[in-house]
């Protein structure tokens, strides 16, 4: 778990109060002062096996910055040493260091750690710094008390990190405290939590929505307010789980009246858009689940939706927040990978057991009607957030027709395959169905630096996307091949580890709601980067109607390639009419209604809403 | 069948030759009588290990008189069609080590030349015969995998830590002036041989050329991928390259019934393709998910464990004696098959060259189809002139002799020649 860490800003008023009688300030002089400067440090800063040379070493010796005559300060009493703070300009960035701060155990609950703190502050100033930092642990009560008053900030460089500090602020009646970024700018005013603001969030669609719906009532910065949903038997079992706290809608617009902050979408895949753009004109920010649009023309209307209100549009592709795709983003991002050269996504799922009550055996269900291509965000999704680049091109590949999709009723290829090439080069597989006849959720990437992959899913000694393989190399051109297991926690998975989709939705609504809250480090995906998942699996389609062509991947981004696209309504919805593509690419098939059939008696014989 | 009879092997190129000459001295159905190569000092090499029963020649035509029922071709991977042809000309059974061509005018000349004398050719792609490459195409033929629906298969190696010698810092070595997708049969191979299915469409995919290809003074890019369509649909990724960061020798086939794959390289508690993951249905639509490891010996597998490639040479070498001692059942790759296995790389480049289109892949079982690349001498090798293709779709990249030197000194501090 990451530290607090706090800042103290120029400027900030100082505080010079005299010292009580008795107590005066004096620097490290001799040897021996590493002893007493070690009997200050215990029961809370060295451990009670570590010798004084070993620790002052430790602490202050091995440090190359910090010259323990200038820069480590005793609080005396009668003579004594009694208390300790070092105070050090750091050589990256010349921030004033505020290090090992303590008072000796029997001078402790005195009060007088704020000395020490004016001590540092009044350092801070004569070394003339761009800013002073200090990292310490929620448990040191009196300290971090000691801390705010003496003017230090809290710094929001973690995840967890506001919410942390609502919970400190809480403990000592705090009302309020402007929070930073760790660049030093102001990120927001923060409340304790009694009165922070929790943001109030309405579900559109209460099958899936449940997962986001659970995240309100486990953590305390968000609020459920209200559930919409137009099938009465689901809307039941939510009111039957959520109670009277909440408001029940089975009417849409009626549901926008609400007083929300944002809305939650959980419908029908291919309606997302619609909806979307309904609540940002409503003035309700949106997260919106898997996949964003169903054709280019609401692709169009969507950015300029987002554009236009202001509005956050936050798409919700939760593949991206799995341990291994996490971690390989983080890792990604610090460069440890290098340049991003080749990944590969999987998200083979064979739904038939599933099926009949995923389409409730209804011929023109949108799982039944979509392509192939249509549901590539979950295996591409994650590519796109780990390298940060758009693709620019794509050829699809569709496997033929078989029959496990018939005995689904569902009129597409099993699988595609999208090759995708981004911005600098670097090629994609992604491959992803409903009719393969065994699951893979899978990523691997390749970068000039080595490669890193999850684990297989027939590799029962691991554990699928939870297991993170690293296999680095700390220079290019090492070429030091060592696989290792890597660790894929971090502060808050520990939280998030039991929520659906392995622990990869309360990580999406916990960074939701980061966003929401202002906060510019929140891991989401906008509506561009939306687009970037998904218009891969829209144009390998189209490549694939052409005979196995090419395609350029538009940038809605550009105003310009919107214009293009601005009136394309084509899609495998029926509903689109005369815009309607076939669902295979081949025609098609013909399927009895018997098949239905059969898939509607399997689904009378589950009690699905009656859990 | 005759098991009795004991087949005469003469080899050429006692480099990657060693495990088939070994091959000849661990069993006793096989003969090595003698070993060509025209670099003096593996041929001495060779000369200190197996001694004066062999005849040493450094002239390939004076060693194809030599009296003998086969030769093993393990000189250079693009050379080998031109001594395949002369070998079945003089009478010889011919082994080809990869690649089996390198142009279509080699293809057509070498099926050709197969049909005329009616001789053996096989093509000694060891991947197929890894034990999960193996174990999975045993399973296919019983019909426990069902359709076949998917393959993917990964031969990445990243070569870096051993150009030098692999190439002698030559800047037009084959291996520094081959495409991306030249070297796909190790990868694409076990597909075609589980699947039993010959591919009719590719549509290549080049990744960008790279820093470590300019260390290695390669000129071509660093990986390709190719995605086949085979004929009844399925379809296959095939992913190799010498110069991405990692390795990989992989193998998995998605079939109606289920799935077979072999380990992952970074999976340091499995064997890579020794280790088998099985998860089949006993019929289709049980989908009962059951991935668990199973094991990959058979009758012979035993034997051949220590060989090189995971067990695979012996195996290779194993089956060709088999054919050559008359088993109509021995499990080698003919002619067709291994043209099957390399057209989708040959076609994969055409495909970029032509900026990533589909392309169909000839069936050169029919003669027509030959007449059409009967005279089609286009390859990246330099010394094909007119025909000469660029290593790199973009053009062959500039890299100076100075990275040739330091190649060729890495190298000549290494004692190759007297292990």
């Amino acid at each position: 778990m990451s530290q607090l860490k706090m800042y103290w800003l120029p400027g900030t008023p100082a505080c010079d109060d005299p010292l009580p009688e008795g107590y005066s300030f004096s620097n490290y002089k001799v040897e021996a002062d590493k002893q007493a400067w070690t009997d200050c440090c215990r029961n809370g800063l060295v451990g009670d096996d570590e010798s004084a040379e070993e620790a002052f070493h430790n602490a202050i010796g091995s440090r190359e910055e910090i010259v323990p005559e200038r820069d480590v300060f005793f609080l005396d009493y009668q003579g004594e040493h009694i208390g300790t703070v070092t105070v050090f300009v750091r050589e990256e960035d010349g921030a004033g260091d505020v290090h090992m701060v303590a008072i000796r155990t029997d001078f402790r609950g005195r009060g007088l750690g704020k000395y020490l703190n004016q001590k540092a502050i009044r350092a801070l100033i004569e070394r003339n710094v761009p800013y002073g930092l200090l990292t310490t642990d929620e448990w040191r009560k009196g300290a971090v008390k000691s801390y705010l008053s003496a003017g230090f900030l809290p710094v929001e460089y973690a995840q967890g990190m506001q919410d942390r500090w609502e919970a400190v602020l809480e403990e000592y009646g705090i009302d309020s405290v402007q929070m930073l970024y760790e660049d030093t700018t102001p990120f927001r005013v923060i409340e304790r939590k009694g009165l922070a603001h929790k943001m109030k969030i309405g579900v559109v669609g209460a099958g899936r929505g449940q997962s986001m719906m659970d995240y309100c009532t486990k953590f305390g910065n968000a609020e459920l307010v209200a559930i919409c949903d137009n099938y009465a038997p689901v809307l039941e079992r939510a009111r039957r789980k959520y109670g009277d706290a909440v408001a029940y809608y089975d009417d849409f617009e009626a549901f926008l009246q609400h007083d929300m902050d944002a809305v939650v979408l959980a419908n029908f895949a291919n309606a997302h858009a619609p909806l979307a753009i309904r609540c940002m004109e409503a003035g309700k920010h949106v997260m919106s689940e898997v996949l964003p649009v169903q054709s280019m023309r609401e692709a169009v209307e969507l950015i300029e939706a987002v554009e236009r209100t202001g509005m956050i549009y936050v798409y919700g592709e939760n593949y991206c927040y799995m341990p291994a795709p996490r971690r390989m983003r983080e890792l990604y991002k610090e460069g440890k990978l290098g340049t991003f050269e080749y990944g590969e996504g999987e998200y083979m799922h064979n739904c038939e057991p599933d099926w009949d009550y995923l389409t409730y055996a209804d011929p023109n269900h949108w799982r039944n009607t979509m392509s192939a291509f249509y549901y590539c965000t979950h295996s591409l999704g994650p590519l796109v957030h780990i390298s940060g680049m758009r693709p620019v091109k794509v050829t699809g590949f569709e496997a033929p027709f078989n029959d496990r999709m018939y005995r689904m009723g569902a009129k597409a290829g099993p699988f595609g395959i999208e090759m995708v090439t981004l911005e600098n080069g670097a090629i994609l597989k992604s491959a992803h169905g409903v009719g393969p006849s065994r699951n893979s959720v899978w990523y691997t990437v390749y970068g000039s630096k080595g490669r890193m992959e999850s684990a297989r899913e027939d590799d029962r000694a691991q554990d699928g996307v939870r297991t993170l393989y690293v296999n680095l190399d700390e220079n290019e051109g090492d070429n030091h091949f060592d696989p290792q297991l890597a660790p894929t926690d971090d502060d808050v998975s520990e939280f998030f580890a039991e929520s659906g989709h392995g622990g990869a939705d309360d990580y999406m609504m916990y960074n939701f709601i980061q966003k929401l809250r202002g906060n510019r480090n929140a891991d989401v995906v906008d509506v561009y980067e939306a687009m970037d998942m998904y218009l891969p699996g829209h144009f390998a389609y189209r490549s694939v109607l052409a005979g196995g062509m090419p395609m350029d991947v538009p940038d809605l981004r550009n105003l310009s390639e919107r214009d293009k696209w601005r009136t394309d309504e084509t899609c495998t919805d029926p509903a689109a009419g005369e815009n309607a593509l076939p669902s295979y690419s081949e025609g098609n098939p013909a399927i009895p209604q018997e098949v239905y059939d059969k898939l509607q008696t399997k689904l009378d014989g589950r009690n699905l809403f009656g859990e | 069948m005759n098991e009795n009879k004991k087949i005469r092997i003469g080899v050429v190129g006692s480099g990657r030759g060693q495990s088939m000459m070994d091959y000849c001295t661990k069993y006793g159905n096989a003969q090595l009588v003698a070993i060509c190569d025209n670099y003096p000092p593996a041929l001495e090499r060779a000369r200190r290990k197996y001694g004066d029963a062999i005849t040493y020649y450094d002239d390939f035509e004076t060693f194809l008189s030599h009296d003998m029922d086969a030769v093993v071709l393990a000189n250079f991977a693009n050379a080998h069609a031109p001594f395949a042809i002369r070998a079945m000309l003089s009478g010889k059974n011919v082994l080809s080590e990869v690649l089996p061509v390198q142009s279509m005018q080699e293809a057509v000349e070498l099926v050709e030349t197969v049909e005329r004398t009616g001789l053996v050719y096989a093509y000694a792609e060891n991947c197929c015969y890894m034990p999960s490459a193996r174990k999975m195409r045993e399973a296919f033929l019983q019909g426990r995998l069902g359709t076949f629906e998917y393959g993917e298969g990964e031969y990445m190696h990243n070569c870096e830590p051993d150009w030098d010698a692999l190439t002698y810092g030559d800047p037009n070595h084959w291996r520094n002036t081959m495409s991306a997708f030249y070297y796909c049969t190790h990868s694409m191979g076990p597909m075609i041989h589980i699947s039993g299915q010959r591919p009719v469409r590719v549509t290549g995919f080049e990744a960008p050329y790279n820093a470590r290809m300019r260390r290695m003074g390669a000129k071509g890019a660093p990986f390709g991928v190719e995605i086949v369509t085979l004929e009844n649909g399925a379809l296959i990724k095939n992913l190799q390259g010498v110069g991405p960061s990692r390795n990989s020798t992989w193998f998995c086939v998605y079939g109606s019934k289920g799935r077979m794959e072999s380990a992952r390289e970074d999976d340091k508690g499995h064997g890579n393709v020794r280790t088998l993951f099985e998860n089949l249905d006993t019929f289709e639509g049980e989908n009962h998910f059951d991935g668990h490891e199973t094991d990959t010996d058979d009758a012979i597998s035993k034997q051949f464990e220590q060989s090189g490639h995971g067990g695979a040479d012996d195996y290779m070498m194993y089956e060709f004696v088999q054919k050559l001692q008359g088993n109509p059942d021995a499990d080698v790759i003919d002619v067709y098959e291994a043209l099957d296995m390399y057209l989708p790389g040959h076609f994969a480049y055409r495909s970029v060259l032509a900026g990533g289109v589909p392309i169909d892949i000839p069936n050169l079982r029919d003669p027509a189809e030959r007449d059409k690349w009967r005279d089609d001498a286009t390859c990246t090798d330099p010394a094909a002139g007119e025909n000469a293709l660029p290593s790199y779709s973009k053009g062959n990249p500039d890299i100076p002799a100075e990275t040739y030197e330091a190649l060729r000194k890495k190298m000549e501090a290494r004692d190759m020649w007297n292990q």
